[in-house]
């Protein structure tokens, strides 16, 4: 009986855990309507994305045309989750047939213009940032029974981890903000022409290029280290092929609401791209920099890439896992509870480990800690499986629970896994910090879904000397704990510092770097004068031991091929500045600068939005074109690359940084000279005495 | 099987990647990898050895084995695969024959030293264990640089699959069979009531 009464309860559980998947499904990128049913919803008839990612940055150019089938003129409203440290650098609007470039001011002043321009009935776009979680764009009006075209631009450095790019397009909501919800319907469906087109360039060979959740996606390798990935409704791999329908993986249904004869696709999903580099390349150090002839100042980007020589660790360790179990959760549980089984089956003989719960309270789900031997960990693999994922979010509870009943014998590391939004109980973040600190622990987490407070969790990891990673519902899930996985079980080096001499830098972002764990790339933005040799050092320690890395190379009288890292090294300055924000409230000098960073390099921040308006509207107002112009010398630039192979930016060949080649997760077995010598004799012999199988019988 | 691994080489160059051994796709049911992985190479150097290789091993064993040849592969696969899944938990690429070859090795000097109980043979057994240990020991293969770096484990793992191989099903009149009737016959005798 009781037998019986299990089985049936795990059937309960399995069928909450598919109702809570599907019950998460529903937030998404897309046309916001109210819910009241005030206003009639517009249509996306077309969803067309165009990404180029090469010297160490992606730029994502999305265009769409919005449809009015109703008979008087509406606002669209157009929402997407925040692409990781991505900003937007360009709102284009189609007016009169013509495409006029936005501009951006202080958010209240733009939001003032688009208010003023929409209420006077002339045609006017805006884009601004939610905090942490999406960017807005509302386009005034739609006219009646007709449509508008509007193109979105946004910069991001591009993530290279283990050898492994990984690029996400942000789709999936993370439906973390409940009023927002309750508020708002989201219309997802592309009714006409959906497209995506991304193109990955990079003097380091790329073996190979995966789309994990989208079979269909047509990967090639184009000529001199470029590859395309292309995906669409109405996708014609040879040129001359039907169009690709219905096929796993894309979400379509050919019952659009227009009663057109093309697939529908759903903006619920995220689009996740990887490429690997070829193994074996060196540990190295890119320059990307910008300076015009007639500047004195340039901007540069400096890519790090280590070679792998952080060992691995073999004592035992504390392993605390702090797991977000809140309804914001539900679209997500299913992915935790994998992530945490096979985190938990890696584990090694002397670890252990202890489960704490959190969503309105915390709680242990073990009694302390336990050994990680194969019947803890099935033990509590399936009693995580029994949690339905319900009520608020008390992140602070949840850590302070975590961080209770720690061995101080024993090397501890806590793990985190949260969609981040920390809503009931304390939710400073300064406090959080101070938390975090009274311990020696390094925290590892894991950011679920696009609508997390990822600038919260950075900064937690980072206060902690850990990581953090982030993860989509589309991630290869194993991929990415494997990635996770060799960092905390290798060497770090902690207390990286840099140092430029010989040439005059400034406005170094980060400000202080941290620790660089296993696979881990270091970005540095900054601002240089003049031209000509620097020696560039990297200091930190391994295991309580010294190390330096250094090289010498050149930094360019003149580099105008990449213009965006001008932008790029803003949006890092912003985030900067915003992490202080979070930490120590607000002041009028931070705010200020990011406002004046963000006006300056047209960037979309917490304090600044973008806003487009006819020409002559701009002229009446004194508002420069500014960004119009960055816009123009970056378009010539993009067109001027796309032209060329891929280049290399690496630097320190004549003096290389590190002496190993970079981490990678590949392996091979190989024969060698000395296999086929052992050989020799036995061919000789085997030569000598020929085999008979009636000899042998 | 040469001209196959040749022509796998030529036809799909480096390391394509629908056929290398990667742990996430197959966790996502791309089993074909298990088998395929050991057929392709992650540069030419690798190809070159892994296939000269194949090519000598096939010429010096292939008459003697026939039809068992390819069941020989199969089995070190599996026992190659079976190490790098539980073995190696952070690889998540793999490539290359030469583990599997030493499962072949291992099973066609067996059959040679059977045949002819020639020390040429002992010897060559002895080397390649010694080579194989001094591998591990040093973390990597010997004078050569492939692109993907050399996991020297898997050749332990592939001629442990051919001694298991040989152990369990092929050693007519001695091995497994000797077992079942020395060792096994004891154990029966010494379990049996009123056996002392």
């Amino acid at each position: 009986m009781n037998r019986q009464i299990g089985i049936k309860y795990n059937w309960l559980q399995l069928i909450l855990l598919v109702v809570s998947l599907f019950a998460g499904s529903v937030y998404a990128a897309g046309l916001l309507t109210p819910s009241d049913g005030s206003v009639p919803p517009l249509e996306i008839r077309d969803h067309q994305v165009d990404v180029v990612i090469e010297d160490g940055y992606a730029i994502t150019t999305l265009e769409q045309v919005f449809v009015n089938p109703h008979d008087r003129d509406l606002e669209a409203q157009y929402s997407f989750p925040l692409p990781a440290h991505g900003t937007v650098v360009e709102l284009t609007v189609w007016i009169d047939g013509q495409p006029v470039t936005g501009e951006v001011l202080e958010r209240e002043k733009a939001r003032q213009l688009y208010e003023e321009e929409k209420a006077a009935g002339r045609e006017a776009g805006i884009t601004e940032k939610d905090s942490y979680k999406t960017f807005e764009t509302r386009v005034s009006p739609v006219r009646a029974r007709q449509d508008t075209r509007v193109r979105i631009v946004y910069l991001q450095p591009a993530e290279v981890d283990t050898g492994i790019g990984r690029y996400v397009y942000p789709l999936e909501e993370g439906g973390v903000d409940e009023s927002r919800l309750a508020f708002w319907t989201a219309n997802e469906q592309v009714t006409g022409n959906f497209s995506f087109n991304l193109r990955v360039k990079s003097a380091y060979p790329i073996e190979a290029v995966r789309t994990p959740n989208q079979p269909q996606a047509v990967i090639q390798s184009e000529a001199d280290g470029e590859w395309t990935v292309q995906l669409g409704n109405r996708m014609s791999v040879a040129g001359d092929s039907p169009l690709m329908e219905n096929q796993e993986g894309l979400e379509v249904d050919n019952s659009t609401p227009s009663g057109r004869n093309t697939p529908v696709f759903t903006l619920d999903k995220d689009l996740v791209i990887y490429w690997r580099h070829q193994a074996g390349l060196p540990g190295s150090v890119d320059l990307v920099a910008h300076k015009t002839a007639d500047s004195d100042r340039g901007t540069f980007m400096m890519v790090v890439t280590p070679g792998d020589d952080l060992k691995p660790i073999h004592e035992g360790k504390d392993w605390v896992f702090v797991l977000d179990v809140s309804g914001s959760m539900r679209g997500k549980y299913a992915t935790l509870v994998d992530g945490v089984q096979r985190a938990l089956q890696k584990m090694q003989t002397g670890d252990r480990f202890r489960v704490v719960l959190f969503n309105n309270n915390s709680r242990e789900l073990t009694p302390g800690f336990v050994n990680a031997s194969p019947e803890m960990v099935a033990r509590y693999s399936q009693a995580l499986l029994a949690i339905n994922p319900d009520n608020s979010t008390n992140l602070y509870a949840g850590l302070n629970q975590g961080l209770k009943a720690l061995d101080a014998d024993r090397t501890s590391a806590l793990v985190l896994v949260t969609d981040g939004v920390a809503n009931v109980g304390e939710t400073r973040q300064r406090n959080f910090i101070e938390l975090i600190k009274k311990k020696d622990i390094r925290m590892f987490t894991f950011v679920l879904g696009n609508s997390a407070n990822r600038p919260l969790l950075e900064a937690l990891a980072k206060a902690s000397n850990g990581f953090a990673v982030n993860i989509s519902n589309s991630d290869d899930i194993v991929g990415q704990l494997l990635a996770a996985t060799s960092k905390v079980t290798h060497e770090a080096l902690h207390g990286v510092e840099i140092r430029i001499d010989g040439i005059k830098t400034a406005d170094i972002t980060p400000g202080a770097i941290g620790s660089l764990y296993r696979g881990q790339q270091l970005v540095i933005f900054g601002h240089y004068w003049g031209e000509g040799m620097a020696d560039v050092r990297l200091t930190g320690r391994i295991s309580g031991e010294d190390k330096i890395y250094q090289t010498r190379f050149a930094f360019p009288a003149v580099a105008t091929e990449n213009p965006e890292v001008e932008r790029l090294w803003a949006y890092a300055s912003v985030e900067e500045a915003l992490q202080e924000i979070s930490n120590f409230g607000e002041n009028a000098d931070l705010k200020q600068a990011v406002t004046d960073l963000g006006v300056e390099y047209g960037l979309v921040t917490d304090y600044t939005a973008m806003v487009v308006v006819r020409d002559e509207i701009f002229d009446k107002h004194g508002i420069k074109r500014g960004n119009q112009a960055r816009l123009a010398a970056e378009e010539a630039a993009g067109q001027q690359r796309a032209q060329r192979s891929a280049v290399s930016r690496r630097v320190d060949t004549q003096q290389p940084m590190y002496s190993s080649n970079r981490a990678n997760h590949n392996g091979s077995g190989s024969f060698d000279i000395w296999t086929l010598l052992l050989l020799l004799p036995l061919a000789w012999f085997a030569w000598r005495h020929p085999y008979s199988r009636e000899k042998s019988q | 099987m040469g001209a196959l691994a040749i022509a796998v080489y030529l036809l799909l160059g480096p390391s394509p990647e629908a056929w290398v051994f990667d742990r996430v796709a197959i966790t996502q049911g791309e089993w074909w990898r298990l088998v395929t992985g050991h057929w392709v190479h992650s540069d030419q150097t690798h190809a070159n050895w892994d296939i000269t290789a194949l090519v000598l091993l096939g010429a010096l064993f292939e008459a003697r084995l026939r039809w068992q040849l390819p069941m020989v592969l199969l089995f070190a696969s599996a026992g190659v695969d079976a190490w790098l899944w539980w073995g190696e938990p952070m690889l998540r690429y793999y490539c290359g024959l030469s583990g599997i070859l030493n499962g072949l090795l291992v099973v066609g000097l067996l059959h040679l030293w059977r045949e002819t109980r020639h020390p040429v043979v002992l010897l060559t057994g002895v080397g390649a264990v010694l080579k194989i240990a001094v591998e591990i020991n040093l973390g990597q293969s010997f004078l050569i640089q492939t692109a993907w770096p050399g996991v020297p484990a898997v050749h332990a793992a592939g001629f442990l699959s051919g001694m298991v191989l040989m152990a369990g099903i092929w050693i007519p009149d001695g091995g497994f069979q000797w077992f079942q009737k020395t060792w096994s016959a004891r154990v029966i005798q010494q379990i049996q009531p009123g056996s002392h």
